[in-house]
């Protein structure tokens, strides 16, 4: 009889699946292209890659990200006017006299929690008091200054270049916008997507390891994709589940209602498995129910089996006393994660993993100067601690430490705006913008620096949303999707200078991954892009 | 060759679909001439828009056109977009009576009375300040029955499409209405803007200040809409 592995994605699929999805106005030629080239889908993977991580972290609710990169007194940007970017986020984040949200140049204030913290050049390795960082950033500024962490500034969802007020504002039909903006839970979407300008079927994590698993034909034995924060949309797949765990306790097992661990019903589970089902849907449903207990097994014996060594490093590591919940303890379950690779993804898998962290409390309309200080605290010392774990001597792969293996990332529905909605220093909060500043962390990451375009700050003009009333919304000057680009070719993910024209899915995945990304400047080899060195391109191509 | 007939199939439709697109009507400007809302007929409850410019008025049918003309006798040549048609009347939840007007504005906008009746009750001083925002989630949802999704950005931004500037050209803020400042925001009954929260393309949390004109205070009046961040 033959046998049917319905649930099993090829390569062969995946490409023509994605061919299909990507199927619309503007994607139809290339479309049409990739259907004559799909019976020329690629040769299986070898899975010898070394192993590769994206670990992702969700700021939801749209992180303020004017008031965690700040510019200093001697920024080199200026708005058309001639006037610097410092001097009109002075202007516009100061409220009468009590500087409302504002942080200034160390040089130019007595009061230290006022503050920026600033960024070393690059070359003299010494602050030029261009950029700062929110004081409660110490983290962030060891990182950055050491090389390990960078920024790419004003990065937000598009469906093509925009590059300014009139831009946006213009009806016309080749200027389209991303639906919904300043809207939640699109923006969350999107930005999950990457694919403004469709409705949501799968997200760009999903659609990766669609394609690590086409290219072994094998699944691990835990999905590649594990959240720490629920359910999302960012790894949805279209062969690949989501594997959903408790940062705190890792997987909560079948119980009979009482805790524990039931062994009746996990028997019950496994009789049931070896059953010959007729319907298809009764063969799946328990082939879920079967995953998930095998995958439960599998991070309960890996949580069970960490040596006190990695124990004693994890909790030097992650101070999840200070912070005892939020990102810090998500980081330290991805890290356990890490060190148990090898019983997760299994010899024959692709050594790929992609974790999502969702940290919330961002959507700060009012009370923002406390707030907001609080989760840059978190956020600047949860990065620290994971750098630290991803450098520490014993977790090397060879010679080269784990971090040159790990890239983190963060995202947001959208950045906040310049201006605040108050007067009142303690009270006053900002709402919904559109292109933030995101960080990027790793070994790999060329670090010390910021990538893309920093804005100008400059109100009712530039790049501002508005030519009255405005109160500075960016319009973004780089994409989700280029932003994503250099995550996805340093996870292996093939893109070359030349897949603006390479059509090709035998010699361009990329164009399955972001589809939308040929509508922007090539982020691998453009100036106007500013983001080519941010990430290498992965030895292994996928 | 018949396996590809799903193929183009499939081409011939988004191709089509494209011409469509490509070949739909631009959008009117909102400071649409005059004369242009003049040369419709006026009848039954005529009323004037600020400036003393009579709003041209249409009556609605007791049953929904079908055909050339759009639902409730607004003409469907002047939609912007083909997936975006007027909802049948009967479908709504609020008013949807026989011989309701259909004003053509100033602005090139269309606008039914009763819709326009139901903003005009914002800050009613005889009823309760949470009425008032009862009233905009009410004319939000009216608008989403119309163009499928919120209006979305700030205050000034919600209420322009709100008055028309969307892509069906469907007002459901009269051009009269009272409340608006200079900026052209919504206010409140002590006189502050709302506060407009776009959670999804179906949800809009709104607040008021309250009487002490202070966002984020005690008196703050908003309705539940069940989201945290």
């Amino acid at each position: 009889m033959k046998k049917h592995h319905h649930h099993e994605i090829t390569r062969r699929k995946f490409v023509r699946q994605s061919a299909c999805a990507s199927l619309g106005l503007t994607g139809l030629v290339d479309s049409l292209a990739h259907f004559t080239l799909m019976d020329a889908a690629m040769a299986q993977v070898a899975n010898t890659s070394p192993y590769q991580a994206l670990v992702v972290i969700f700021l939801l609710g749209g992180n303020d990200a004017n008031n965690m990169l700040i510019p200093e007194r001697d920024i080199d940007v200026f708005d058309s006017n001639g006037v610097s970017a410092y001097t009109n986020y002075l202007g516009a984040r100061t409220v009468n006299s009590n500087k409302v949200l504002c942080f200034v140049d160390p040089r130019d204030s007595s009061d230290p929690t006022k503050r920026s913290l600033p960024l070393n050049n690059t070359t003299t390795n010494t602050p030029d008091y261009k950029y700062g960082v929110h004081p409660k950033m110490p983290g962030v500024q060891s990182l950055y200054n050491n090389r390990q962490l960078a920024f790419v500034a004003n990065v937000g969802t598009l469906c093509v270049p925009l590059a300014s007020t009139a831009d946006y504002q213009s009806t016309s039909i080749l200027l389209p916008k991303p639906p919904q903006l300043f809207s939640h839970a699109d923006q969350y979407i999107q930005w999950q997507s990457s694919v403004s300008t469709q409705p949501f079927t799968n997200g760009w994590g999903g659609r990766i390891a669609d394609l690590m698993l086409a290219g072994t034909g094998y699944n691990p034995s835990v999905s590649m994709c594990i959240s720490m924060a629920g359910v999302n949309k960012l790894q949805v797949g279209n062969a690949t589940q989501q594997y959903c765990i408790s940062p705190t306790d890792g997987v909560t097992q079948m119980s009979t209602g009482g805790g524990g661990n039931d062994p009746a019903r996990r028997q019950v589970i496994d009789n049931l498995s070896k059953l010959v089902y007729s319907h298809l849907m009764e063969r799946s449903y328990i082939n879920v129910a079967q995953a998930a207990k095998n995958s439960g097994d599998t991070i309960d014996n890996v949580l069970s089996t960490l040596t006190s060594t990695q124990n004693s490093l994890l909790t030097s590591c992650f101070d999840t006393t200070t912070y005892p919940d939020g990102l810090m303890v998500q980081l330290q379950m991805v890290a356990k994660m890490m060190l148990g690779r090898s019983q997760l993804l299994g010899s024959n898998a692709a050594q790929r993993q992609i974790f999502f962290c969702a940290v919330s409390g961002y959507d700060t309309h009012q009370n923002q100067a406390g707030n907001h200080a609080n989760l840059m605290d978190e956020l600047s010392a949860s990065l620290l601690a994971f750098n630290t774990f991803l450098n520490d001597a014993s977790n090397k792969v060879g010679n080269t430490p784990l971090s040159n293996f790990v890239t983190t990332l963060t995202s947001s529905d959208f950045t906040r705006t310049l201006t605040p909605n108050g007067d009142n220093t303690d009270t006053a909060g900002t709402d919904h913008g559109w292109g933030g500043h995101q960080i990027v962390m790793g070994g790999s990451v060329a670090g010390g620096k910021i990538y893309g375009q920093y804005p100008d700050f400059r109100l009712n003009g530039g790049r501002d949303t508005n030519t009255t009333n405005g109160r500075g919304r960016w319009v973004p000057s780089t994409s989700v999707d280029q932003y994503l680009a250099l995550m996805a070719r340093w996870f292996g993910v093939q893109g070359s200078t030349t897949y603006l024209t390479d059509t090709n899915p035998n010699s361009n995945s990329m164009n399955m991954i972001l589809p939308n990304l040929r509508a922007f400047d090539n982020p691998f080899d453009s100036s106007t892009a500013n983001l080519s060195g941010l990430l290498p391109a992965s030895p292994i191509i996928i | 060759m018949k396996r590809y007939l799903p193929i183009v199939v499939v081409v011939g439709l988004v191709a089509w679909l494209g011409w469509v697109a490509t070949h739909k009507a631009p959008p009117a400007p909102l400071s649409a001439p005059a004369s242009a809302t003049q040369s419709a007929s006026a009848e039954s409850g005529a009323s004037s828009t600020p400036d003393g410019t009579p709003a041209a008025l249409t009556t609605v049918p007791n049953s929904s056109p079908s055909g050339a003309t759009g639902p409730a006798g607004l003409p469907a040549a002047g939609l912007a977009h083909p997936f975006h048609t007027l909802p049948a009347r009967k479908l709504w939840p609020y008013g949807a009576d026989a011989g309701t007007a259909v004003i053509t504005q100033n602005n090139g906008a269309k606008i039914y009375s009763d819709v326009a009746d139901l903003a005009r009750q914002l800050n009613d001083p005889h009823t309760e300040p949470g009425h008032d925002l009862e009233t905009i989630q009410k004319l939000l949802e009216i608008y989403r029955k119309a163009n499928g999704v919120n209006p979305t950005g700030f205050n000034f931004e919600i209420v322009d499409a709100l008055r028309g500037d969307n892509p069906i050209r469907y007002a459901v803020i009269p051009e009269d209405m009272p409340s608006l400042n200079a900026d052209g925001e919504l206010l409140d009954r002590w006189g502050t803007p709302y506060w407009f929260h776009p959670i999804s393309g179906q949800v809009m949390d709104v607040r008021s200040a309250g009487p002490d004109q202070k966002l984020w205070t005690e008196d703050d009046i908003s309705l539940p809409m069940g989201y945290e961040q």
